[in-house]
């Protein structure tokens, strides 16, 4: 069940009247039962084999951690639990890998079994993977590595930690919940409050909007440009590039507001995933605006783990003493943004995400540390005013600008088309290929979109600034609209709604691709 | 929850949905329930109804059959609608009204499972109109089997023409009210090859959709003590096949087998006089000329067989028809301007309300264009040569239309020839 249907909506009225008539103590087992059902409906039923194998790997390990003969956090664990512990995390791991990351060793073994044909070429399980195993094995991995820290209580109620790890709306496209901030609010009760509808049904629509109006209407041309770049030379490989940002974005940002629109309705509040992201002056700022639980769990539970690992504090002091204190900061840097970038990367599933955006990722934060004692002087010769609104924005282009050159990868089919396309962008400002005249010539209209389709990408991204300026100033953009005279917040979201219905791209002959996001 | 509040959310959500339907109504493709919105609203009684395809659509006239024979009759039908459809729009329409015979057309009567024969359009185009409850729910259930959106696809009109929204017109602004009784009537001429060869051999039918479907329609009327007609409208020779005539005679088998009658205008000694030179409009359809030498007869099949009674001179059913044919002449004259050529012209008007007088340039070039000569003889066209600019301007000929009765000006077309097509072509 895509989230995106009418189909999902009607669930999620049918699951919220089914939630708010069970007596608030219970409800919790409603929203499990519920859970349970909405996986069965998206996905294929038998593979919540592998999601409560997870939830049992995670329970049984609680257990043992839980137990005060095998130790505690703060004196540490005995062997048996810490073993425990990596067993769980080892198979969780090992089960992804086989599922989720089978393109890794399918790949690998295909290139070695060409050079030396003694070694197969393996082929994937013949089994469907879980649905949302990219997101569950993350909050699994987080549960067992939080009760070993102390910062949630492990749960003695399988039932209870099986709902933290199934939760519906967040198994589609995440975010990826924390334990001790999730697992209270179902046990809370929540009392029916047409406020949590309101906000649950506003968070949905604007979903809805990113998702139909913008993403897939960009995806249009970029999946033009990207199906056959032989056909699109010159400055078509920079509207293909520079757009993608924009689909991804609306895609997958849509996505999360849909799936903590749903669950608001229940009262429950997810963490966000997206803050504006293009507004960052950084790549170091955007990642931590970009898709923020999953870079907030690999810092959390890869680079600070490995900063702290006795050998790489024995690497960094050793640095100190002979390069000084910068180059043990840069050290420890390098290596903490490595092992969580490739974290990262793996997690997406495939090597062109690796290359193109982990170590590229990797190399311009990396390159921006080194760097920045130098940028800073120079920018101090030319007396340029960072505070300044041409500085600011220049930055926030290059952030843009960079970040679409790493996407180049993450949507070409593989890293040699991704390589053949920023090589046609580097080429496309040569005298022979340029092609300025697609802007004048009606060119532009003639690749899937319209005039018109474009009026409404420019018009619905200037409303999507709005509300991002909306919200660093109010939090979110629907707390300013709240503050308004009840006629014009009608008309706001009566207008979004409309928006929506008529311009959302939907209906027969059109088949709604699922989220970017939808697939790990 | 306050009052208050819950107050505003049930205004907010009226809204909401007042909104929806607004844009529903604007959106939609306002052929998809021209004729068949009218019928579902009437409160009329029929005598006949007719369903089925274009063919029949764009056949069978039931102002002209009222005009000549004083039945009360409706046409259902609608293009592209295959008897799948058909069924649910038969079973619907005999809940509005009491009809002592239907007509139904076998042009869309496959013999394969699983198979729909009609497109995601012409779907929407027979089920629109039908109102919202467990008929159309079921025929919305059966089309969903074949689409993509399943019943989404056919529930909402927004799902369907909502990106229609680059495509509006003035007229999807205007609340319209169709007064031709269903029926498609064209003007256009086109001539087609006679059909050469025939059969009496039938197919022995597998029991495929479209013959499951027609058996349950005859299987209604009988239960609903309506006499069921299959007809087989004429068609052109290049629709015309020895397959085709096989399965045309196993569908007559089956439709006699249950209790229905079969009228076969393609049959060898069939009794109708069709000119396949000025009789069709296209390669497909009967024009209105063609489409009246069909409706004769089903008209004389109601009145001679049926027994059905001449109501011209009930009031209660001659009123209403008048008040609705001068409506229909109305929206004829304004529907004039849609025929792009001066044949169709002097065609869509028709009536014996009107006299018709022309002027050319130059006489000789009528002849050139197919079918003009027939027309102006046909319809007794006053023809003026040699008139000066102030009548034509810089046309090439302007057709004058005036009232019989008291000679008053009804409507001015004006044309320009085209050389190359040899056609007097509607003037911008």
């Amino acid at each position: 069940m895509n989230i995106i249907s009418l189909g999902f909506i009607l669930f999620l009225i049918a699951a919220a009247v089914i939630y708010y008539i069970t007596p608030g103590k219970v409800q919790w087992v409603t929203m499990l039962i519920l859970s349970i059902v909405f996986y069965c409906l998206a996905a294929t039923p038998y593979t919540i084999l592998f999601l409560l194998f997870s939830a049992v790997t995670a329970y049984v390990t609680g257990l043992v951690l839980a137990d005060p003969k095998n130790g505690d956090p703060l004196n540490g664990f005995n062997k048996k639990a810490a073993s425990a512990a990596a067993i769980a995390i080892i198979l969780n791991v090992g089960i992804w890998f086989l599922m989720k990351g089978s393109a890794y060793w399918i790949q690998l073994s295909a290139w070695l079994h060409a050079r030396a044909s003694v070694i197969p070429a393996m082929k994937a399980v013949p089994i469907a993977a879980a649905f949302g195993m990219g997101y569950y094995t993350c909050q699994t991995i987080g549960y067992i590595v939080d009760c070993s820290w102390g910062t949630t209580k492990p749960e003695k109620n399988f039932f209870k930690l099986f709902l933290f790890l199934s939760f519906f709306p967040q198994l589609t496209t995440g975010p990826i919940s924390r334990h001790e901030a999730l697992a209270p609010q179902f046990y809370k009760g929540v009392a029916f409050s047409i406020d949590n509808i309101e906000r649950g049904a506003q968070r949905i629509l604007w979903g809805f909007f990113k998702k139909l109006v913008i993403a897939e209407r960009v995806s249009v041309i970029v999946n033009a440009v990207y199906g056959n770049p032989a056909s699109f030379t010159g400055l078509w490989t920079w509207i293909g590039a520079l757009l993608y940002p924009i689909q991804i974005y609306a895609d997958f940002s849509g996505s999360v507001d849909v799936v903590i629109g749903a669950a608001e309705i229940f009262g429950i509040t997810l963490p966000e995933n997206f803050n504006n992201p293009f507004f960052s002056q950084s790549s170091q700022e955007f990642w931590q605006r970009w898709h923020i639980s999953l870079g907030s769990w690999a810092k959390d539970y890869i680079m600070y783990p490995v900063l702290k690992s006795k050998r790489v504090v024995a690497l960094t002091k050793s640095v100190k003493k002979k390069f000084g204190k910068r180059a043990s900061k840069l050290t420890s840097l390098g290596i903490g943004m490595f092992c969580t970038w490739f974290v990262m990367g793996v997690w997406h599933g495939n090597y062109k995400f690796i290359v193109g955006c982990s170590i590229w990722y990797w190399f311009v934060m990396l390159m921006y540390e080194v760097l920045s004692p130098f940028l800073s002087k120079v920018n101090a010769v030319l007396h340029i005013k960072e505070d300044s609104f041409s500085w600011v924005l220049f930055r926030r282009v290059r952030t843009y600008v960079i970040y679409a050159f790493s996407m180049v990868f993450f949507r070409a089919d593989g890293i040699s088309e991704a390589i053949v396309m920023i090589k046609r962008m580097f080429n496309a400002f040569s005298p022979s290929v340029i092609n300025l005249w697609i802007f004048t010539d009606g060119s532009l209209y003639k690749a899937g979109l319209t005039k018109f389709d474009f009026t409404i990408i420019l018009v619905s991204v200037i409303v999507l600034m709005i509300a991002a300026v909306l919200r660093e100033n109010y939090g979110y953009a629907r707390n300013w609209i709240a503050e308004q005279g009840l006629v014009f917040r009608w008309f706001i979201w009566i207008a979004l709604f409309a928006c929506v219905i008529v311009y959302g791209e939907y209906g027969p002959g059109y088949h709604s691709a699922d989220f970017i996001y939808a697939g790990f | 929850m306050s009052r208050k509040k819950a107050i505003s959310t049930i205004v907010f959500l009226i809204l909401v949905a007042l909104v929806t339907l607004f844009l529903s109504n604007l959106l939609r493709d306002k052929t998809s329930r021209s004729g068949k919105n009218e019928y579902f609203n009437a409160k009329t009684d029929f005598d006949a109804l007719y369903f089925g395809a274009s063919r029949m659509h764009e056949a069978i006239d039931p102002i002209y059959i009222w005009q000549n024979y004083g039945v009360s009759s409706y046409n259902l039908a609608s293009a592209g609608e295959s008897i799948q459809i058909t069924y649910f729009v038969v079973k619907e329409a005999l809940e509005h009204s009491h009809p002592k015979v239907v007509f139904v057309d076998s042009a869309i009567i496959s013999d394969e499972k699983d198979e729909i024969n009609c497109g995601y359009g012409f779907v929407h185009q027979s089920i629109d109109a039908l109102p919202l409850n467990q008929n159309k729910l079921d025929a919305i259930k059966y089309a969903g089997k074949f689409f993509d959106g399943g019943m989404m696809a056919f529930l909402s009109p927004l799902y369907a023409y909502h990106n229609r929204y680059e495509g509006l017109t003035k007229d999807d602004f205007k609340i319209d009210y169709n007064y031709d009784k269903g029926a498609y009537m064209v003007s256009t001429f086109r001539e087609v090859r006679e059909p050469a060869e025939f059969t009496d051999e039938a197919d022995t039918l597998k029991g495929g959709d479209g013959t499951v479907y027609l058996t349950k329609i005859l299987d209604l009327c009988k239960e609903r003590g309506v006499q069921c007609v299959l007809v087989d409208v004429p068609v052109p020779g290049n629709m015309f096949s020895l397959s085709r005539q096989r399965h045309m005679n196993a569908l007559k088998v089956l439709t006699e087998g249950h209790g229905g009658v079969y009228m076969g205008f393609n049959e060898k000694d069939a009794d109708i006089d069709i000119d396949y030179r000025y009789n069709f409009g296209d390669s497909v359809h009967l024009n209105y000329i063609g489409g009246n030498k069909a409706a004769d007869k089903l008209a004389k099949y109601m009145t001679d067989d049926l027994g059905i009674e001449d109501h011209r001179d009930d009031p209660s059913y001659a009123e209403p028809w008048k008040a609705d044919i001068e409506k229909y002449r109305a929206q004829c004259i304004e529907r004039a301007v849609e025929q792009t050529d001066a044949a169709a012209y002097i065609n869509w008007l028709r009536s014996d309300d009107y006299t018709f007088r022309m002027y050319v340039k130059d006489k000789d070039l009528l002849s050139t264009q197919y079918a003009m000569d027939y027309c102006i003889d046909k319809y007794d066209v006053e023809v003026i040569e040699d008139i000066d600019e102030e009548q034509v301007g810089n046309y090439d000929m302007k057709i004058e239309v005036r009232r019989k009765a008291d000679g008053e000006f009804a409507a001015k077309q004006f044309f320009k020839y085209d050389y190359n097509g040899k056609i007097y072509m509607k003037a911008e």
